[in-house]
């Protein structure tokens, strides 16, 4: 990749920021998820992360602070989860950075999470008024049969089948690495 | 900062304590903590009064208040927290969600009324070949594989819990017993999802948790499928279950030709297995070369117990009444078992008074 500088940055650490829905504390482990699924495909900090929103295809430098340990290899080895975890938490980056959203809800259902998004500047009691829903998919190395581009098609279907609510699709593939924006 | 908002993100903080808590295998602390956002949340919802102008907030922090209480474990509580939102006028897609939630809680509300708990474990089940079509399946070809599973991850259990191979008679009480529940299929090919569920109230020994399980199964496929066999072996430390093990994969294996491969994968791995049972059988079934009083023979009959409790005979009879004495190896009940009263091709050696069973199948028709 050709080298671009005054990239905007998405920095890890900057994730409970204008996100209510991640607390202060949880952003180490949103971070240590995205870090050993970046470390996992050969990259570090300040990887470049390309997002194709729409027709707008942008750049990012992914930036985190601290080095990828043994130890937390072994606390995230469950791959699948982590790399789920770690698109969650890039997705939820990029809608802050891209659009007037912000995560504010979060439900787990057995391992699978589900967001809903609120404007940022909503301060009143209906908190869920004018939102829209978050549909998140990761994918560790993307291969002919398992692609950013499936995953998307495979979401849109769902969602146009079910919902009227405004919907967004991220999908974040991590060994490019590349994420797919869909706003329906 | 309102009263509704500040509610609603205690409770995500308590939500996020509890995800990272479930991360770390404290799991009761997890369920503690999920609760605690329940009651947050549910607070939160009740204070949005029951109009339409207030949807979709009111019913989206009930399904969200639902979720906490599911994942804590409070089903009845969760069903009324779920009517709640339903009982407002939530849009299409939250009713559909909170539906959705219902069934879950339900289901969920069921196992514990058989005193079984729901794992995080799974095994996903794929199938390929001449016999499935998208989303379908031959019958047979599914039914002779399901029917596998629990046999395997019974055996699986009691051999990690170092316990010698029980040709017969009831499972140990005191050890939590680790059954399958099966999942709806995906579409594309023919998959499912099997996932553990085990008994409330019982001991799970750590060295035969449903993680440790479905891993244990992951790694015997794994080896096979690379006829590891000398691995294999070292894993299962004794004879009779690598015996069972073998016969039951034989079972699931691909055919070759209404079945070409088999998928399992876990969290954790995938394996696709390619094996036949032919090629399973073949390495695994006849132990000694037919000697003179002793040869291969293949018959086709109805597999019936009549004489199961001599010396572990099963009998055969043939079409005209004929009847043979089979005698099963220790470790191959299993697999007998699952074809009891059924038309089925047995092969093995015949020593004129008994056949000593090297593998068992269903019979097709066009055998007859």
């Amino acid at each position: 990749m050709m080298q671009q500088d005054n990239l905007p940055k998405l920095a890890l650490e900057s994730l409970s920021k204008k996100i209510p829905v991640i607390t202060p504390e949880a952003v180490g482990f949103y971070s240590q998820n995205c870090m050993v699924c970046f470390d996992h495909n050969g990259h570090g900090s300040g990887v470049h992360l390309e997002v194709v929103y729409g027709a707008r295809v942008s750049s990012f430098e992914v930036q985190w602070n601290g080095e990828v340990t043994e130890q937390m290899r072994k606390s995230y080895g469950d791959l699948l989860r982590a790399t789920d975890n770690a698109a969650c938490a890039i997705a939820l980056l990029l809608v802050r950075e891209l659009t007037p959203y912000t995560g504010i809800e979060q439900s787990a259902i057995g391992t699978t999470f589900d967001y809903y998004l609120g404007m940022q500047d909503n301060h009143s009691d209906l908190i869920f008024n004018h939102s829209a829903r978050l549909e998140i998919s990761g994918i560790l190395n993307e291969n002919p049969t398992n692609s950013v581009k499936s995953r998307v098609n495979d979401k849109i279907r769902r969602l146009s089948a079910e919902y009227d609510l405004p919907s967004f699709v991220v999908v974040v593939e991590f060994s490019k690495p590349w994420s797919a924006m869909v706003e329906l | 900062m309102s009263a509704v908002r500040e509610l609603h993100n205690k409770a995500m903080q308590l939500a996020q304590r509890a995800l990272i808590a479930r991360h770390q295998g404290k799991e009761a602390e997890a369920e503690d903590l999920a609760r605690q956002a329940c009651d947050f949340e549910s607070r939160a919802a009740q204070l949005i009064p029951l109009s339409e102008e207030s949807e979709p907030t009111r019913s989206i922090l009930y399904r969200s208040a639902a979720s906490l209480a599911y994942q804590g474990k409070e089903y009845v509580h969760a069903i009324k927290l779920i009517m709640q939102g339903l009982s407002g006028f939530p849009p299409n897609e939250i009713y559909s969600e909170l539906k959705e939630l219902f069934e879950k809680v339900r289901f969920e509300e069921h196992l514990l009324r058989d005193d079984l708990i729901m794992s995080e474990d799974d095994i996903h089940l794929t199938l390929q070949g001449g016999a499935v079509g998208p989303g379908l399946i031959q019958y047979n070809q599914f039914v002779k594989r399901i029917k596998t599973i629990p046999s395997i991850i019974y055996r699986t259990t009691e051999r990690l819990l170092g316990k010698a191979y029980q040709k017969a008679g009831r499972p140990s009480s005191k050890t939590a017993r680790i059954v399958p529940a099966v999942m709806v299929p995906q579409g594309g090919c023919f998959s499912v999802t099997v996932r553990l569920v085990y008994s409330k109230g019982q001991i799970l020994l750590s060295q035969a948790t449903p993680n440790r399980v479905v891993d244990e199964i992951m790694t015997s496929f794994e080896l096979l499928n690379d006829m590891n066999l000398e691995e294999l072996a070292n894993l299962m430390q004794d004879e009779t279950y690598l015996r069972n093990f073998l016969s039951l994969a034989g079972e699931m294996a691909p055919d070759g030709n209404d079945i070409t491969l088999l998928g399992l994968s876990s969290s954790k791995r995938k394996v696709g297995f390619v094996r036949t049972h032919n090629e399973i059988a073949s390495k695994t079934a006849l132990p000694t070369p037919p000697t003179a009083v002793q040869q291969e023979i293949t018959v086709i009959g109805e597999l019936d117990f009549a004489t199961k409790r001599a010396k572990n005979l099963i009998g055969l009879t043939v079409e005209g009444g004929t009847r043979y004495d089979i005698k099963v190896e220790e470790g191959m009940e299993d697999l007998v078992r699952a074809y009891f009263s059924e038309w089925v091709k047995v092969a093995g050696l015949f020593d004129g008074k008994l056949i000593y069973l090297s593998s068992i199948q269903p019979a097709d028709p066009a055998d007859d």
